[in-house]
């Protein structure tokens, strides 16, 4: 069944198919506890019983399983992810966020009180420095 | 230092950092982890057992440095409700799955025509799925057992 594909719908056929392999794969993993903990600036909950739990694992098992036989019937073969970059890939971003939230910055979010550069700042640049220091680690190579 | 920060900045600081711990601990999680692959995807982390060290450190001291700033600034934690994450997923991979119908592919060139009957009852039943999961999170009630919910019709979304 291949060949009943041209490259563009294959594409779009994989990334779809892909993306909504990871999300029931995340969320199977939340309905299991796996990464349902909190953190300091957000506290996540999953409000269900294990009734309602199993019921869930039982649908995306089941999706899954129509996942596979699509990705069989069609060839669609798996895609790289490469999580160094995507871990980059963020720690750019958070910087370039952070970079938004000095006092002088917040300025365009209201008046910023003289005070607040002080408290505020040295946070900041060093989370800035700990973003790009990340960065910047995960940019070599790995070392033997 | 609470009453330093207007209402939009101190929304402002808190959605930023909130993230930046997202990315933290998303990264923090895959550090130790071997690869995983997936039916569409192999995820690799190809660094030294050195780097996961440095970089276990570095994530910690900056979510030690988030910690301080919350605690300084009296930033507060949303509450995140993880049914309706999912739920909200899986309609909008509704929308996604439709658009991949064998109709909706000659977007990218002519479909062949042998190709809705080999891909569209499979895709009709992860639609289905999607929709069931969906419903189940967020407390619907549900008639039938998943593997016997009667197939719906999207003759709408078709076309």
């Amino acid at each position: 069944m291949a060949d009943l594909l041209n490259e563009s719908q294959r594409r779009m056929l994989t990334s779809t198919l892909m993306l909504h392999e990871k999300d029931l794969r995340q969320a199977d993993a939340w309905l299991q506890g796996i990464g349902v903990e909190g953190g300091i600036l957000y506290h996540r909950t999953l409000r269900l019983s294990a009734e309602q739990r199993a019921a869930a694992r039982q649908v995306i098992a089941q999706a899954l399983e129509q996942i596979t036989e699509l990705a069989r019937r069609f060839d669609l073969r798996p895609k790289e992810d490469n999580l160094v970059a995507a871990i980059r890939a963020q720690m750019q971003l958070d910087w370039c966020d952070l970079s938004e939230m000095y006092a002088n910055a917040l300025k365009s979010c209201g008046t910023v009180d003289p005070l607040l550069g002080p408290s505020l700042d040295p946070g900041i640049a060093e989370l800035s420095r700990l973003a790009m220091t990340l960065e910047h680690l995960l940019t070599n190579e790995p070392r033997k | 230092m609470n009453d330093l920060l207007s209402t939009p900045q101190r929304n402002s600081l808190t959605n930023v950092l909130r993230m930046m711990e997202e990315h933290l601990r998303q990264a923090q999680a895959w550090l130790p982890g071997a690869d995983e692959t997936g039916l569409l995807y192999h995820r690799s982390l190809r660094l030294s057992q050195e780097q996961r060290e440095v970089g276990a450190r570095i994530i910690a001291m900056a979510l030690d440095e988030i910690a301080q700033v919350s605690r300084e600034f009296d930033l507060k934690p949303s509450q995140d409700d993880l049914a309706a994450v999912i739920g909200a997923g899986m309609s909008l991979m509704w929308a996604d799955l439709v658009d991949t119908r064998s109709t909706k592919l000659n977007r990218f060139g002519a479909v062949d025509p042998r190709l809705a009957q080999q891909l569209d009852p499979h895709l009709d039943r992860l639609i289905e799925l999607a929709l069931l999961l969906s419903s189940l999170v967020r407390g619907k009630s549900i008639e039938q057992p998943p593997d016997e919910t009667p197939r719906q019709n999207f003759t709408e979304v078709r076309d």
